[in-house]
């Protein structure tokens, strides 16, 4: 056998079992790819209902790069006067153009330890405060989901501790006299602190397009190398 | 010639292979993303019928103090229902509250109003049946509910033991340094050390209980209508203490799930009842009031 044809085989071989790796890496991570659709028939009569009526939580605010302590959550160190960029998922799972407007919450613990956040109409003072947000406005089309960019500023001299915020998605529907404001707050922890540690990441979803394009590659060189063998011997012979 | 022919078999073997594997790898990576939901796509809503209409609030004449307004669990189409889309362990909260209620010259304080859920209630505030009627509530904590259907009898028949204790309430706690001044009983202008801490349309407390609406906030100075439902205006000397009782209620936690802790897939409602108990004391006139009331619903 020719080096070139070992070389080859190995190659291949080495690729494969490297695919297969991946496969199983994917395998593994899987739950943390962009967000699915998954809805039912129940959702859509559902949707269908708040259409008329207008009134629900129909989005939501999802990290892009979720943590593996509170995925759901954003959690951040960082020291006094540094200012954090992330981004999020803002999304409508309703069937029909949804309009909701996006805050900052400072969050608290009420005295048996649940959490609340302040409302629209207050001012935040703490983390609330902080937030700046690429956009704010949203009317988003059924089942869209968007990517926004936000910052938040730690202030500079702010006593180093935990504090909570949130990012409030709210949708407010005018009644007769008392409107009704339905919103989906997501907590934000940012601990303030002068040795911040980095807060670990779920990895990072694997995608295919590199990979199958480099494989179609070097299969075509390869099916190339040995047409080109084939042709020569046939013309020796 | 034999070992060639095996090894070039070999290397077509592995090129198709190498050609069909990404597709099968990518074929079996979508099956998964299918069965795998992502979490967190809970969503939560009320009908349309839950609105407080205005014969709800106070009538010019009406000897009634107590108006109602009620989401019975007992009606499919008249609750508050959480969806939560998938079994990942998304666990959440759904709070409460409520604001003032204005009228162009008039206040009705949250403080006014007592809320409950409604809820087969069992030892621990949880049904757990999720099917037959009244229309369940399977499979969340209901902190504040009541254990009524919403069949027979009233609101305040069934659940005045828990419209009692769960009357809406604000912040109590003082801001001790202000005001910074001495303050007369006729001024509107109040200093304070800082002004951010206090909101337009919120009531304050003084130190000898009378009430003061803030109608607009300068810095270090807050703007205020003295004496209101049903005080006095009067002196303070400063550092008496003021109390920002906000322009909203303290949030009430009305549901938690899933129960247990990281269930399943669902769809969780709970009934609602509403009830404003008018103190005497204060001279609420009959108006065309309004506001709005926050549900809040997030993961823990």
């Amino acid at each position: 056998m020719s080096f070139i044809k070992k070389s080859i085989l190995a190659f291949l071989s080495f690729f494969i079992l490297t695919s297969l790796c991946f496969a199983q890496e994917i395998e593994s991570d899987s739950t943390n790819n962009e967000p699915q659709e998954e809805t039912s028939q129940n959702d859509t009569a559902d949707n269908d209902n708040k259409k008329k009526t207008g009134g629900g939580t129909y989005f939501s605010i999802d990290p892009v790069r979720p943590n593996t302590i509170k995925p759901t959550w954003f959690m951040y160190e960082a020291k006094p006067g540094d200012v954090i960029e992330d981004e999020m998922y803002v999304r409508n799972t309703a069937d029909y153009i949804n309009e909701f407007y996006i805050y900052g919450t400072d969050g608290a613990y009420n005295e048996d330890g649940d959490k609340i956040f302040t409302i629209f109409d207050e001012i935040p003072s703490e983390a609330g405060s902080w937030f700046n947000f690429e956009e704010t406005d949203y009317a988003l089309e059924p089942h869209e989901v968007i990517k926004k960019k936000f910052t938040i500023t730690i202030p500079e001299n702010i006593e180093p501790k935990e504090y909570l915020g949130g990012i409030a998605a709210e949708k407010l529907v005018k009644g007769s006299s008392v409107n009704r404001a339905f919103r989906m707050v997501v907590p934000v922890n940012i601990k303030v602190t002068d040795n911040p540690q980095s807060i670990p990441l779920k990895p990072i979803p694997v995608t295919y397009t590199p990979f199958f394009w480099i494989t179609l590659g070097i299969a075509i060189i390869s099916f190339s190398y040995l047409a080109v063998s084939y042709i020569k011997r046939r013309g020796k012979k | 010639m034999e070992k060639n022919n095996s090894i070039n078999v070999l290397l077509i073997f592995l090129i198709v292979g190498s050609i069909f594997f990404p597709s099968i790898l990518s074929a079996q990576s979508e099956q998964k993303a299918s069965i795998n939901i992502l979490p967190g796509y809970i969503t939560m809503n009320t009908p349309s019928s839950f609105s407080f209409d205005r014969t709800f609030l106070p009538k010019a004449g009406d000897p009634s103090l107590y108006l109602y307004k009620i989401l019975t669990p007992n009606i499919e189409s008249s609750k508050l229902t959480v969806k939560d889309a998938d079994s990942s362990g998304q666990n959440f909260h759904v709070t409460m509250s409520l604001s003032n209620l204005f009228t162009s010259n008039q206040i009705l304080p949250f403080t006014n109003f007592s809320t409950t859920t409604l809820a087969i209630d069992t030892i621990n505030n949880i049904d757990v049946n999720s099917s037959g009627l009244p229309f369940p509530t399977a499979n969340i904590t209901a902190p504040i509910a009541c254990s009524w259907d919403g069949l027979n009898g009233t609101l305040d028949d069934n659940c005045s033991t828990e419209l009692n204790s769960n009357t809406l309430v604000g912040n109590i706690t003082p801001i001790a340094i202000d005001p910074t001044t001495n303050i007369t009983n006729s001024t509107n202008l109040i200093p304070v050390s800082n002004s951010t801490q206090y909101t337009i349309d919120e009531i304050i407390i003084f130190s000898d209980g009378e009430k003061a609406l803030i109608t607009q906030i300068d810095p270090g100075i807050l703007h205020v209508e003295r004496g209101i439902l049903g005080t006095t205006a009067s002196e303070h000397t400063p550092a008496s203490g003021i109390i920002p009782v906000g322009p909203e209620s303290q949030q009430l936690d009305i549901m938690v799930g899933p129960e247990p802790p990281g269930g399943r897939i669902g769809a969780y409602s709970l009934g609602f009842g509403f009830r404003s108990l008018i103190d005497p004391a204060e001279e609420i006139q009959a108006g065309d009031y309004s506001g709005h009331i926050t549900f809040t619903l997030y993961i823990t």
